[in-house]
């Protein structure tokens, strides 16, 4: 057996190496419609601790295994491929809570902690972290940090990068490093957020905690056209304020989240598509009809416009007093005031939306999202430079998830079909599908934007960091992966593109 | 002084590293804007990052706003160029190799601050208090430390 000399919780089954051959990436749903799984890894391993990880690294290292470190798997960027001889490293039997230092306050975990578990326990200590990923039930704080997370209060919390403290990780030399944030510097602790697991795997997380809020205001305004109301968003942070959740749709994303995220099926037997799943499989056969539909003025009018909502998290009063505040910026801009019900529903549906997506896939679509991002004077040549390139393809809708003084990121869902001349159904969609990534991040990195705010890169994107790096800073990361691990067995393939044979 | 260019939509300026700290709070001044830092002491917007932004208002504090959003500058000998935006997740951030490591990787050209309204209230979130925020690298840090400027002078 491969893992012979190792002393560790393993299994080479092949029911387990199916289960970690891959990550949420709609690509690979797409070849699994089509009768198509990942080789999947040689073999998984499960470490309890972080000498455990060391000793991983220090076998894979010395037979030249190729290791690939694993959380709960919900990445969409294929950041996890596992090759047919590579190892997964499944770290969620490393959950403990190492420190909890009530004063600071801080929070010292270990990487395979689950997110709702942690938020939850930390709620009930009075405390919380502030990071709400819609995946927050099937993902880890150690993937959070590898892959950049955003959560749904990231206007008031940050970024997952705002939240760590220090981190505790195993390099690629088999090195037990802690990395810390340091007020003035040096730190580099900023290279292991985001790297993938292709620098370190990260064992622990020293996170910054907030008291859990004591009060909450909502509030929600509709708006003629997206772009007033992302002007609107714009005032907001630059006028000083930092609503937890700020969340503007489409107009169409807008009609979704007015009927609410979650749908209720009325029958439990398998799902078989049905009359509804071919009429949208011929409607997105011509998708730029659709878009060009929900374009216009009539459609904009009939769906209420756009809609922003906010939640302001605070003690006492505050959040109410911010709530009016920003009320009284937004309303003369021409928004008109919703009520407090949108922000209210949208809580109570938060985690819905990621649902949504077998069934659409298995009614023979694709359906996928791409958040990227850019400073506000750039942001309308983004919104309308995706829409442009991705419109003749594919379905697509917008919400404005996370705002910022100086700009915004967007998140584009698409949904599209095969295409009428590409032969035989799977295989014409997964032209389509690949053609509309292709034509979004020409479009992305067009316009001055960044081709990802949250999701990472995995080995989808990773063929674009040239164009998002330029081939200066490809070197300059490639050469910080190799201080970090010399022989290159950390999640070879990730992040960075394939690189070209030297002379 | 004059701005590369000044950014209003987004309270972003772009400035070259050589421009002088207390000549571009002045230039700011008279647009209505500001760093909104506490060192105003004579030095270039290059040294004052190279040696850690002293005087800038600490990032705990608002979670939402950073004070780079972008840069171009060199390190170990390669061009390295990140328009600005306000967060991406496109693997390490490098300016790590830049940000208060005193030129020891590689040195900044220009750079795309954060600006403030002047006289705006800025926001302040829940105290925290990070007690090792002050301390020097561990050995185990500034060993990878080592390792990087070695990868990087064998990469040229």
């Amino acid at each position: 057996m491969l893992l012979d000399g190792l002393k560790l919780l393993a299994s080479d089954d092949a029911a387990d190496r199916v289960a970690y051959g891959r990550d949420l990436w709609p690509r690979h749903h797409l070849g699994v419609r089509s009768g198509r799984l990942p080789a999947g890894p040689a073999a998984i391993v499960w470490p309890r601790s972080t000498e455990e990880v060391a000793e991983v690294v220090a076998w894979a290292r010395k037979r030249s295994v190729a290791l690939v470190p694993f959380g709960a798997g919900s990445g969409v960027c294929a950041g996890v491929l596992p090759s047919s001889d590579a190892v997964v490293v499944d770290l969620k039997r490393m959950a403990r809570w190492r420190r909890f230092d009530r004063g600071a306050p801080l929070l010292d975990v270990e990487s395979g902690h689950m997110g709702l578990p942690l938020e939850e326990r930390l709620n009930r200590e009075g405390f919380t972290l502030g990071h709400f990923p819609s995946s927050i039930l099937c993902s880890t704080v150690g993937g959070w940090v590898a892959a950049r997370s955003a959560g749904q209060a990231s206007g008031y919390y940050g970024k997952i990068e705002d939240m760590v403290v220090a981190l505790e990780c195993v390099t690629g030399r088999g090195d037990v490093v802690t990395l810390r944030q340091r007020a003035t510097g040096p730190s580099l602790l900023p290279l292991v957020i985001g790297s993938e697991g292709t620098l370190g795997i990260i064992t622990s997380v020293t996170l910054r905690l907030h008291p859990a809020p004591a009060a909450r205001a909502f509030a929600a305004w509709s708006f003629d056209s997206t772009r007033e109301g992302w002007q609107a968003m714009r005032a907001l942070f630059q006028r000083g304020l930092r609503p937890a959740i700020a969340r503007l749709y489409d107009p169409f994303d807008a009609m979704l989240a007015k009927q609410g995220s979650a749908k209720r099926r009325t029958h439990t037997g398998p799902h078989a598509p049905g009359a509804g799943s071919a009429v949208l499989r011929t409607m997105l056969r011509n998708p730029a009809a659709l878009n060009a539909l929900l374009a216009t003025r009539s459609f904009t009018r009939a769906a209420g416009g756009a809609m922003l909502v906010v939640i302001f998290d605070g003690a006492g009063d505050d959040a109410e007093a911010n709530a009016e505040r920003a009320r009284a910026i937004v309303e003369p801009m021409g928004a008109r005031y919703e009520g407090e019900g949108p922000a209210q529903k949208w809580l109570a549906h938060r985690y819905s939306v990621s649902y949504r997506q077998a069934p659409a896939i298995a009614a023979g679509l694709f359906i996928d999202t791409m958040e990227v991002a850019a400073p506000w004077a750039k942001l309308g040549e983004l919104y309308e430079g995706v829409l442009r390139a991705v419109g003749p393809h594919a379905f697509i809708m917008a919400h404005f998830s996370h705002a910022y003084p100086d700009g915004c990121c967007i998140y584009f869902s698409f949904a599209g079909s095969a295409s009428p001349d590409g032969g035989p159904w799977d295989a014409a969609c997964e032209q389509t599908y690949d053609q509309t990534w292709r034509r979004a991040l020409d479009a992305v990195l067009a316009a001055g934007g960044t081709i990802a705010h949250h999701h990472g890169v995995g080995r989808s994107k990773a063929p674009r960091m040239d164009r998002e790096l330029g081939s200066g800073g490809i070197a300059v990361a490639r050469a910080v992966k190799r201080a970090f691990d010399p022989d290159g067995i950390l999640n070879p393939g990730a992040l960075l593109p394939p690189e070209e044979a030297r002379p | 002084m004059s701005y590369v260019q000044l950014d209003r939509e987004s309270l972003l300026v772009h400035v070259d590293a050589s421009a002088s700290l207390p000549s571009l709070e002045a230039a700011l001044a008279r647009d209505g804007l500001t760093l909104d830092t506490a060192a105003v002491a004579e030095q270039t917007v290059g040294d004052w990052l190279a040696a850690g932004a002293h005087g800038a208002r600490s990032a705990w504090l608002d979670p939402c706003d950073h004070l780079v959003a972008g840069y171009v500058g060199t390190i170990g000998g390669e061009r390295v160029e990140v328009r600005p935006a306000p967060r991406r997740a496109t693997g390490p951030d490098l300016f790590a190799l830049l940000f208060g490591q005193h030129g020891r990787f590689g040195a900044l050209h220009t750079v795309w601050l954060r600006v403030h309204l002047a006289g705006e209230a800025r926001p302040v979130a829940a105290p925290f208090h990070d007690a090792e925020g002050g301390s020097e690298p561990s050995s185990e840090e500034e060993a990878l430390a080592v390792s990087i400027s070695l990868a990087l002078e064998t990469s040229r």
